[in-house]
C-alpha cells in the first residue's frame, strides 16, 4: 500500500512541534516536521466516554442513526453509550441492537452493573463481555446498598471490566434539580448539594480501596470532589475520573431563567467548581472530557424546569468548546489529545490511539478559526435540546481518518 | 427574566418575579393601589379600565383564598373572569400544560392568572404565551409569589411609609417559601433598613445571606428593634420530612408569643400571609392583638392585585379611577 501524508500541526507533551503524520497501511509510520504556514491542527480521532441516547428500538434506533451520523460529521469516531438506553444494556440482545454502518460513529456499549440499573441484582457480566462490552456502569441511576456494589465491583473484577460509576448518595439527589447554592435559592428549586456528590463518593473510593476493582468516576462536578480524586490517584487506587463539557462552560448562574436545557445531572454547580474542574483536566486528576450528548424530544423540555428531563445536547458544542480550553490556555494541545482520544480509548479498552508511529492512523484535522454560531441550521444533531443555543463557537472539523481512510 | 416579563419600555408584559424589578416600578404599584382602594368605598364598586378584557385564573394548585381576590380585583376592573381550577398529578407531562394554556388562549384570553406547584412554572408559561398575552405570577412552587409581596409592602407603607427607616424580620419557614423569597426582594428594591430571617438552619436556603438579608436562629434576638414581624405559615408535614422534631418544639423557639413581641419595637406591626396555624407558629392572643394587621393585609390584597392588573393589562395612563 501506498505511503500517504496527512498534514496538519500539533506540539506534543515534550514541546516539539510536528507537521503531520506519514501512514502506511493504515498505520502511522512516521512524523512529518513541523512547517510554517498550516495553521490546521491534527489530533487523533476523538473518544467520547458518554453518550445517553435513549430509545434503541423504533423510531429511536432512527434517531440514534442520524446521531452517529451526525458524529462523524462533528469528527467524533467513537463514541460510548451509557447503559441508561430503552431496553437497558443489561443483556447481549439489547446491546446487539446497537446501530452500527458506514458512514456512523462506532458506538460502543456501556454494560448495565445491575439488572434494569436497579442496585440490586448484578448483570450477567459475563456474557456482556461475551458481546463486546469492556465496561460496565450505572449511568446515572445510584446503587443504594453498598454491599450490592461491593459484591459488583468484586465481580467486574473478577470478569476484568472496568466500572463506571456516577458517585451520589441518592439520599442527598433525591428529588433535587439544581446545585444547592444561592441560584438555587434565588429560584426556589430542589437543591442537591455537593456532600451527594463527595459522600458518594467517600463510598465508592472506599469500596475500590476493598475490592481493588478498576474504577472510572463519570461527570466530576465540584471542587471537593476533584480533590479527593486527586489523593486517592495519589494513594494508588485503579481508577480514573472525567467530566463533561456544559460543566466545563456553563455554571448554575446560567440557570437564572430557568432555563431547562441547562436541567442536568449531575447539576451545573458554581464558578468555583467550574474552575476546578478545569485545573484538574490540565493538571492530570481528571482523564477525559465528554460530551454527555443527551439528545431529546422535544417535549422532554417543554415543562417548567423541575419537570424538565434532565440532559442536554452537546454533540455539535463538545469539540470546539475542548479546542476552546487550549485557546484560552487552559490545556496544551498535548493534554488535549490525552483527554479527548488517549485516555478515553484506553479506558473504553479500544486499541491505543495516538499521533505515535506504529499506531492506527485515526486523524482528525481541525480548523481552529472558522468561527460560526451555534443554531440548529449550523449543527450536524438534529436534537432539540442544546445546552449552547446561540453561542459563537471557533473551530470546524475538516477531515477524519480510520486507519488511513477518510471518512469525511 | 426581566427581559421577558418587561415591555422595552420597561413597563409591565407580565408580573412573574420581583427580583430585578426597578424600585419605583414598585413604588408605582403602591401609589396605583392606594389610588384604587378609593373604589372600594364608593356605591359602585367598578372601574372600567379592563371592560372588554378577558382574564382566566389558572389555578394548578388549590386555593380558594388567593383565587378569589383575584377574581374580585378583576371584576371591580370590569374584566370578564373566568376561572379554572386543573386537576394535574405529579405525572402530568409539560406538553399537556402548554395544551391547556393554547386551549384558553383560543378562547382570547387577556390574561392568566396563574399559580402551580413547580417553581419556574409561571415563566415557562410566559414564554410561551402568544403576543398579547399576558401571564401574573399568582405563585410558582418555592420561587415567588409577587402580588403577595407587594400588598404585603401595601400594608407595611400604610403604616410605616419610610421603608429606609425599617428593620423587618421574616420567621419560620423560608426555604419551602415564595412568599419570602418575594418579600425579600421587594424589601431589599424599597431601601429596607435591614431585612432579617429568623429559622433553623433546615428551614433555610443554602446561603440565604446572598438574598441580602442576616440570619438569625434566636427568636429574641432576631426580634430586638424590628419595626415589623412577618410570620410565615408552617405547614405541619415538614415535622415529617426531617426538618424539625415533633410536639411544641418549634412553638417553643420560633412561635411569635406576646412576650416574644416585646422583643421588638413598641409600634411593631406584625403580619403573616395566611392561613394562620393558631399555636403552631403564631399566639392567637397575638394574631387577635393590637399589633396585629393580618386581616388589613387580606383587604389591601384587592386593591393591589387590581393595581398590578391594571398596570399590566390596561397601560399605566389609564390607571386611575
Amino acid at each position: 500500500m501506498s505511503r500517504t501524508m496527512i498534514e496538519g500541526q500539533w506540539i506534543d507533551a515534550q514541546g516539539q512541534g510536528w507537521g503531520g503524520v506519514a501512514v502506511e497501511d493504515g498505520r502511522i509510520t512516521d512524523l512529518l516536521p513541523a512547517r510554517d504556514g498550516n495553521p490546521h491542527w491534527l489530533l487523533p480521532a476523538p473518544v467520547d466516554l458518554a453518550w445517553h441516547p435513549g430509545a434503541l428500538e423504533g423510531q429511536g434506533a432512527d434517531t440514534l442513526r442520524a446521531e452517529l451520523t451526525a458524529a462523524i460529521r462533528c469528527g467524533v469516531a467513537d463514541v460510548a453509550v451509557e447503559p441508561d438506553t430503552r431496553p437497558v444494556l443489561d443483556d447481549p440482545a439489547a446491546v446487539a441492537l446497537l446501530p452500527r454502518g458506514a458512514g456512523m460513529a462506532r458506538a460502543h456499549p456501556i454494560g448495565a452493573l445491575s439488572e434494569q440499573l436497579e442496585g440490586q441484582a448484578l448483570s450477567r457480566m459475563a456474557s456482556l463481555k461475551e458481546a463486546g462490552v469492556r465496561c460496565v456502569g450505572m449511568a446515572l441511576a445510584p446503587v443504594r446498598d453498598s454491599n450490592v456494589l461491593r459484591r459488583a465491583l468484586q465481580y467486574a473484577r473478577s470478569m476484568d471490566l472496568t466500572v463506571m460509576l456516577h458517585p451520589q448518595d441518592a439520599s442527598l439527589t433525591h428529588g433535587g434539580v439544581a446545585h444547592a447554592g444561592k441560584v438555587a435559592t434565588r429560584l426556589g428549586l430542589k437543591g442537591i448539594p455537593v456532600a451527594a456528590e463527595t459522600a458518594g463518593l467517600a463510598r465508592d473510593l472506599a469500596l475500590v480501596a476493598d475490592t481493588g476493582c478498576r474504577v472510572h468516576f463519570c461527570r466530576i462536578s465540584s471542587a471537593r470532589a476533584v480533590e479527593m480524586i486527586a489523593q486517592a490517584k495519589a494513594d494508588g487506587l485503579p481508577i480514573t475520573a472525567d467530566a463533561a463539557i456544559a460543566h466545563l462552560f456553563l455554571t448554575d448562574h446560567d440557570l437564572m431563567g430557568f432555563n431547562p436545557n441547562l436541567h442536568l445531572r449531575p447539576p451545573l454547580r458554581d464558578q468555583s467548581d467550574r474552575d476546578a474542574l478545569r485545573q484538574g483536566l490540565a493538571d492530570g486528576t481528571l482523564d477525559a472530557i465528554v460530551s454527555q450528548h443527551t439528545p431529546l424530544g422535544r417535549g422532554a423540555k417543554t415543562a417548567p424546569f423541575p419537570m424538565s428531563t434532565p440532559g442536554a445536547a452537546t454533540l455539535d458544542a463538545w469539540l470546539p468548546l475542548c479546542a476552546k480550553l487550549v485557546q484560552e490556555g487552559i490545556l496544551t494541545q498535548a493534554r488535549l489529545h490525552a483527554l479527548i482520544a488517549e485516555n478515553p480509548a484506553r479506558i473504553l479498552g479500544l486499541e491505543p490511539r495516538g499521533l505515535k508511529p506504529g499506531q492506527q492512523a485515526d486523524c482528525l484535522l481541525f480548523d481552529p478559526r472558522a468561527e460560526w454560531l451555534h443554531e440548529p441550521e449550523h449543527c450536524h444533531s438534529h436534537a432539540g435540546n442544546p445546552a449552547f443555543h446561540q453561542w459563537p463557537m471557533t473551530g470546524r472539523v475538516r477531515q477524519l481518518w480510520l486507519a488511513g481512510q477518510a471518512v469525511l | 427574566m426581566n427581559d421577558l416579563q418587561l415591555n422595552p419600555d420597561g413597563s409591565l408584559r407580565h408580573f412573574l418575579s420581583i427580583e430585578g424589578l426597578k424600585p419605583a416600578l414598585l413604588e408605582q404599584i403602591i401609589e396605583t393601589a392606594a389610588s384604587l382602594e378609593q373604589v372600594a368605598k364608593r356605591a359602585v364598586k367598578k372601574v372600567p379600565v379592563l371592560r372588554g378584557k378577558t382574564v382566566m385564573n389558572l389555578f394548578f394548585e388549590p386555593s380558594t383564598r388567593t383565587r378569589t381576590t383575584f377574581e374580585i380585583a378583576a371584576q371591580r376592573l370590569s374584566a370578564d373572569v373566568i376561572n379554572l381550577d386543573v386537576q394535574t398529578s405529579s405525572t402530568t407531562k409539560g406538553e399537556s400544560l402548554l395544551d391547556t394554556l393554547k386551549t384558553l388562549e383560543a378562547m382570547h384570553a387577556d390574561m392568566f392568572v396563574i399559580r402551580h406547584h413547580e417553581s419556574g412554572a409561571a415563566t415557562f408559561f410566559a414564554r410561551h404565551a402568544a403576543p398579547g398575552v399576558s401571564v401574573l405570577n399568582a405563585g410558582d412552587g418555592w420561587h415567588a409569589h409577587p402580588t403577595q409581596a407587594m400588598l404585603d409592602m401595601f400594608t407595611i407603607w400604610k403604616h410605616k411609609p419610610r421603608f429606609d427607616r425599617l428593620k423587618v424580620a421574616i420567621v419560620g419557614d423560608i426555604l419551602h417559601s415564595r412568599v419570602a423569597r418575594s418579600q425579600i426582594h421587594a424589601l431589599n428594591l424599597l431601601g429596607a433598613m435591614e431585612v432579617r430571617l429568623i429559622a433553623p438552619q433546615t428551614l433555610l436556603p443554602e446561603q440565604p445571606e446572598s438574598l441580602g438579608v442576616h440570619v438569625y436562629h434566636n427568636m429574641e434576638e432576631g426580634l430586638r428593634d424590628c419595626d415589623v414581624v412577618i410570620m410565615l405559615r408552617l405547614q405541619k408535614e415538614r415535622m415529617q420530612g426531617a426538618h424539625l422534631p415533633g410536639g411544641d418544639e418549634y412553638f417553643r423557639c420560633y412561635g411569635l408569643t406576646e412576650a416574644r413581641l416585646q422583643h421588638a419595637r413598641p409600634d411593631c406591626i406584625v403580619m403573616h400571609p395566611g392561613p394562620m396555624n393558631r399555636g403552631v407558629e403564631i399566639a392567637s392572643s397575638v394574631a387577635d392583638g393590637p399589633q396585629s394587621v393580618i386581616l388589613e393585609q387580606v383587604s389591601n390584597g384587592l386593591a393591589v392585585r387590581m393595581a398590578i392588573m391594571a398596570m399590566v393589562l390596561g397601560g399605566q395612563h389609564e390607571v386611575r379611577p
